[in-house]
């Protein structure tokens, strides 16, 4: 009778030839020498080789359940890493495209989908700067001013149009961008802001008070969005050397300025 | 034969400090060779040898280990089988497993060698990260 090497199962089995030894070569070893015994030998010496085969085979099985378990254990702690991941990736994702203090678009992020918007559709854009911003800091302090920030910001993001988008451009500088060359939308947008800007309060400072003052200009499609914040940041000058806490408006981009 | 066996650290291979001549082993490090196969071959053949020529020796052998891919799992049990033997012939083995205290996957595992090799005197040591 002959059951075969137990080497021509191995991967790289030791053949003698200067490959290098197989994972499994201990295993593999004590299968040749149960084989050959098995082959050539008497009942005893089977028996023998029997014996030897059921302790390989029960310390192969041991290995095996370890070395199952590990693997089990890696693979659970691999995707609980690829979720951390995940987060992290998706965190940094948000970071990137939002103003840290606000939760708004972040400025590159704003132009960026203005750029795109304003290459197909016709748009709007609202300039916001709060009035007096630097005294707000200096009288009451900046973590005063960061709230302020952060309460103008809500009120943006709570009153303006579903379809439009805000971000904060920097400093006391904020921006929102409507679809449609509408001036009716985009004024009563800027109009309910200002309101709510306007009716701010921080509890322990009962005399402070903000405003804001806007700029407002609308492009057709096609348009430059630079083109479409020159004008806006006109409008914006006027509103602010005017007297503040007001809009202004240019309606059309192309024959509103020279 | 030479009293030690010193293989520096690689970024996928760990460090291994064996003197035979002080009877205690190191392995400490990250292990995911190429060929797992390739890299234990010359530790267990220079193990084996050191514990043949062991008469009711004592050994220390520290495991200190981050992470070891399959194939090095297999190397390690057949370091650990070399260590076993020995210790059944009456050699006093000595094991110490360090893990990461936040390491759970390396305590179990060291906790399974310890329940499978009885006559190993196995101990499973944390090490605090700040």
């Amino acid at each position: 009778m002959s059951i075969g090497t137990p080497a021509d199962f191995a991967d790289g089995g030791r053949d003698g030839r200067g490959k290098p030894p197989d994972l499994f070569e201990s295993e593999i070893r004590a299968l040749e020498t149960a084989c050959q015994a098995l082959d050539n030998g008497n009942h005893q010496d089977h028996r023998r080789a029997l014996e030897a085969l059921i302790r390989e085979f029960d310390r192969v099985i041991r290995d095996m359940r370890r070395l199952i378990n590990h693997a089990d254990r890696t693979e659970r702690e691999l995707s609980r890493a690829n979720q951390r991941l995940t987060e992290l990736t998706r965190g940094l994702a948000y970071r990137n495209r939002h103003d840290g203090l606000t939760g708004l678009l972040n400025r590159e992020t704003l132009i960026d989908e203005a750029e795109a918007l304003l290459a197909v559709q016709a748009m709007a854009l609202i300039l916001m700067d709060i009035d007096h911003f630097k005294q707000v800091n200096d009288r009451y302090g900046h973590p005063v001013g960061d709230q302020i920030l952060r309460d103008v910001a809500g009120a943006m993001r709570t009153l303006a149009p579903e379809d439009g988008l805000c971000g904060r451009l920097g400093g006391e500088e904020f921006a929102v961008i409507l679809p449609g060359q509408i001036a009716g939308k985009a004024l009563g947008c800027a109009g309910c802001i200002a309101d709510a800007i306007r009716a701010v309060r921080r509890d322990g400072h009962p005399g402070l008070r903000v405003t804001a003052s806007f700029g407002i200009a609308l492009a057709s499609a096609g348009t430059s969005f630079d083109r479409l914040y020159i004008c806006a940041d006109d409008a914006l000058y006027r509103a602010k050397h005017s007297g503040r806490d007001r809009i202004e408006v240019v309606a059309d981009c192309i024959r509103g300025l020279p | 034969m030479e009293t030690r066996l010193y293989i520096p650290p690689s970024p996928n291979t760990p460090e291994v400090d064996f003197d035979f001549a002080a009877r205690r082993l190191c392995i400490r490090g990250e292990s995911y060779p190429e060929s797992a196969v390739g890299f234990y071959h010359e530790i267990l053949q220079r193990t084996r040898d050191f514990l043949g020529s062991l008469e009711e020796g004592e050994v220390q052998v520290i495991i200190e280990l981050r992470y070891f891919n399959s194939s090095s799992t297999k190397m390690l049990f057949n370091l650990v089988d070399e260590l076993n033997a020995a210790a059944k012939l009456g050699n006093q083995i000595t094991l110490d497993w360090y893990h990461d205290a936040e390491d759970d996957t390396m305590l179990e595992f060291g906790q399974e060698l310890a329940d499978d090799f009885p006559e190993i005197h196995f101990r499973t040591l944390p090490i605090e990260t700040s």
